[in-house]
């Protein structure tokens, strides 16, 4: 039995590799850097776990969110790991010190772009003998992407600084565009790459159109209803909307629902996931821009209840159904005034006089701070006027395009998987009736959504005194 | 649904009044905690010093200027200063159903809650896996300190077993000093054994009780269990205020104003401290604001006979006094950090102000 067999088996308990794991790391025992482009799900986690037990070498993960890293550090310290931490920003000052004199003591270290970008980090991590560097999310370095960050551009900087080490870059979405581009910003030498394809074909696929708000939230409710007893994930584009339809379902439905946001709490947060989990709780309102480190396998839905941004966003969203393989649902709603929304959404994200004028004068605390983020990188890398405007430009346009593909997917008057995947640069030919509403509006088959593999439980209400009882 | 009253227009009723109009950017600052003089100063006018700083323990719970407005409740004078409506006083009552526990102010003025509720949730988690054995879990995500100083807590103790058994009882002691509802609030929201609590939200819809009624239950509690922990040192829960007592007075304004009574002479604390007069002025400022009124010496700056001048320029209502409407006669021997410190002395004789601390 190979090395990284008896690893899987014997160290993490899985039984067999799943599609692209075992690829990656062949490459990667190869010494090759490889772009790893695999499905939301696919155990992208176990690839650098196997890997860091085989060459005993510290391996550096940079990570995009916050909340993210620290629920992936919080699951493989639960699975025994303890050779890992999460270096960012909720680190205090005392603890980052405490970690940077202590790098050796970690086999796993996670680590925001931003940190990277500080000098003196960047001095210790130089003088560890890095065995892997993972840039995860990967496509985030890409101007063609979507939600590019720019620290993320600094990374080719790092990896320079850090003598090149070998390099794996992880994402679920790369349309061919992205993968150039990624190819020629980090000029990675010899990269391979491992392309798994991103269809889950147990996920069925539609769109409802509706006249006004309150016809989608009335569909909305009695959908709901049929679809109980069983798990699902409901998106937002605001905060408010997750709270108000979280109440509403609580109210109408025996769906036990909470609204999952950035306002919440940390607390607050673990007990809604845990809650999720261990099936008390059966749906989750949650806001796309908020990060999910929850992995549940017998999520049953996912309904968009406003638009996703963009269609390769969407095909990551709808992935957190149907983990287990089962038949799942993944259920669009739609208004036009949605679109209209999105629209004005998208133009805050524009150059204005305003923002050139602050750029000039560097005045750019007066700039919105996603903007203010992207202006100060091209401000310290000298970026002209000129060459701002285009790169503005050209940003603008290729929202629009993203924009266009997604109305396109919801006005389909075809097979919608072939529309969503060829969004990533991947051909489908094979609709049949598991696969979509084929562009034509049809009733859900709530039957086929509506089990999960354990039934609800909703704790009667107890007297204070006896919940510190079974506490202890 | 737009006639329901939220959590956030219950707060700004309870932080406004039918005689006094107040300023909405003040009240957001001083639920923030800044502590410039203005905001200082305007909250000890507002007798609302007891909510600074509210905003970092409720996370998103924040002021909403437009809803009670729609509703009448609250408006809005010719100067952008918000009042009561008869409507507003009366809905404040009727929010006011819960009993309160008088001390939560003084409560958390001087111990940091939010730390110390967070050490509370994880200890009691931590314990209660412990007490059934169990090893495998996912402890609550709390600040890293906190975590921090939980870990060194329970490595630290002789005997895990009989620690959780002694935590409960005075779990049951000190939550059973409690009124019922805020016993609940602060029960459900634990975490542990096969119990993942609930959230604020959650309490509020089973119970069908108010997102506000539940905010203060837990608020109140909290605080209640924090001050029970601080006075009896036996209690399980008392080693985890340990670096959670907040001062009275800024550590630098306490500096200020000790080597002002130590030199008697502002020249001389400005060449000690090395710091520009506005600011030496300042901190004296916020000293007089925090402290009582016996502890601050007023009449080295501002003398009764002047206080009774500028009454006598300006009239008897302090929050109408303005600097510059003073004669310019008097402007010449009282500059404006005296004159402010002359509304404080009056504010404190009128108002009977709490201190929070000792006195
Ligand atoms: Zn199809």
């Amino acid at each position: 039995m190979a090395v990284i067999d008896q690893l899987l088996q014997q160290k993490f308990h899985y039984k067999a590799f799943r599609p692209g794991q075992r690829a990656t790391l062949t490459m990667l025992q190869r010494g090759q850097n490889v772009l790893a482009i695999l499905p939301t799900g696919a155990g992208k986690t176990l690839i650098y776990q196997i890997y860091g037990e085989l060459i005993h070498r510290p391996i550096l993960i940079i990570s995009p969110l916050l909340a993210l890293m620290n629920d992936q550090v919080e699951r493989m310290r639960y699975s025994g790991e303890r050779r890992v931490v999460a270096l960012n920003s909720t680190l205090d000052w005392s603890e980052r010190q405490d970690v940077l004199t202590h790098l050796n003591r970690y086999r796993y270290l996670f680590v925001s772009p931003e940190m990277l970008a500080n000098p003196q980090i960047l001095k210790k991590f130089q003088k560890l003998l890095i065995g892997l560097f993972v840039i995860d999310e990967a496509h985030c370095i890409s101007q063609w992407a979507i939600d590019f960050r720019p620290d993320y551009l600094n990374l080719a900087h790092v990896l320079k600084k850090l003598g090149q080490p070998q390099t794996l870059l992880l994402t679920a979405t790369a349309s061919q565009q992205v993968r150039a581009d990624l190819q020629h910003k980090l000029r990675l030498p010899s990269l391979q790459t491992v392309v798994e394809s991103i269809n889950r074909p147990n996920i069925y696929l539609a769109v409802h159109h509706f006249n006004n708000e309150a016809a989608k939230q009335n569909y909305l409710l009695q959908l709901l209803q049929k679809l109980t007893p069983s798990s699902g994930i409901i998106y937002f584009s605001s905060k408010k909307m997750a709270n108000v339809m979280a109440t509403a379902i609580n109210r109408a439905t025996n769906l036990a629902t909470a609204a999952y946001h950035a306002d919440l709490s940390n607390p607050d947060r673990y007990k809604i996931q845990q809650q999720f989990m261990n099936n008390q709780l059966q749906v989750i309102c949650a806001t796309t821009a908020f990060g999910m480190g929850i992995n549940k396998p017998d999520v049953r839905f996912v309904i968009h209840y406003h638009l996703p941004q963009d269609l390769p966003s969407y095909q990551q969203e709808i992935g957190r159904g149907g983990r287990d393989g089962l038949p799942s649902l993944a259920l669009l709603l739609y208004t036009d005034q949605d679109a209209n929304l999105a629209r004005q959404l998208n133009s805050l994200d524009q150059l204005t006089s305003v923002d050139l004028k602050a750029y000039q004068t560097k005045q750019l605390t007066q700039v919105a701070p996603q903007k203010q983020q992207l202006l100060r990188f091209y401000h310290h890398h000298r970026v002209t006027m000129e060459k701002l405007r285009i790169i503005f430009a050209q940003r603008a346009q290729q929202k629009q395009q993203a924009f266009q593909a997604l109305l396109e997917y919801i006005n389909q008057t075809g097979c919608r998987r072939k529309k969503l995947l060829a969004s990533c640069s991947e051909s489908f030919d094979q609709h049949d009736d598991d696969c979509c509403d084929n562009g034509i509006e049809t009733e859900i088959n709530a039957d086929l959504y509506s089990s999960t593999s354990q039934p609800a439980t909703n704790k009667p209400i107890m007297d204070w005194r006896e919940i510190i009882t079974k506490l202890f | 649904m737009s006639n329901e009253i939220t959590a956030s227009d219950a707060l700004l009723l309870e932080l406004l009044s039918d005689h006094q109009p107040r300023r909405p950017r003040l009240l957001v600052n001083l639920l923030a905690g800044k502590k410039t003089v203005a905001t200082r100063y305007w909250g000890l006018r507002y007798g609302l010093l007891g909510f600074a700083g509210l905003q970092r323990y409720w996370g998103s719970l924040k002021l909403d200027f437009s809803g009670t407005q729609g509703q009448g409740l609250v408006t809005t004078t010719s100067k952008n200063e918000l009042k009561l409506t008869k409507q507003g006083i009366a809905q404040q009552r009727r929010l006011q159903f819960l009993e309160p526990w008088q001390g939560w102010q003084a409560s958390f003025q001087s111990l940091d809650l939010l730390h110390f509720k967070q050490r509370l949730l994880l200890l009691i988690q931590v314990m209660s896996e412990r007490a059934h054995g169990n090893r495998q879990y996912h402890p609550l995500l709390v600040a890293g300190s906190d975590r921090q100083f939980i870990k060194t807590y329970y490595t630290r103790l002789v005997s895990p077993l009989e620690t959780a058994q002694q935590l409960k009882e005075d779990l049951q002691k000190m939550l059973g000093s409690l009124t019922t509802t805020a016993a609940t609030v602060v029960a459900e929201q634990l975490v542990g054994f096969e119990n993942n609590g609930a959230t604020l939200t959650q309490i509020a819809f089973n119970h069908q009780w108010t997102d506000w009624e539940v905010i203060q239950a837990d608020l109140f509690g909290i605080a209640q269990l924090a001050q029970q922990a601080l006075q009896d040192t036996s209690l399980t829960l008392s080693p985890l205020l340990q670096g959670l007592q907040k001062p009275i007075i800024d550590p630098s304004v306490a500096t200020t104003l000790q080597l002002y009574q130590r030199f008697h002479s502002l020249k001389a604390v400005q060449n000690k401290r090395q710091m520009r007069p506005s600011t030496i002025t300042e901190h004296l400022l916020l000293a007089a604001i925090d402290l009582p009124l016996a502890k601050f010496p007023y009449h080295d700056f501002v003398s009764d006979l002047q206080i009774r001048e500028i009454q006598k320029e300006l009239g008897q209502q302090l929050d109408h006094w303005r600097y510059e409407a003073l004669s310019d006669r008097f402007r010449s021997t009282c500059d404006f950090w005296q004159f402010r410190l002359g509304a404080i002395k009056l504010t404190k004789e009128g108002q009977k102000v709490q201190n929070y601390g000792s006195d």
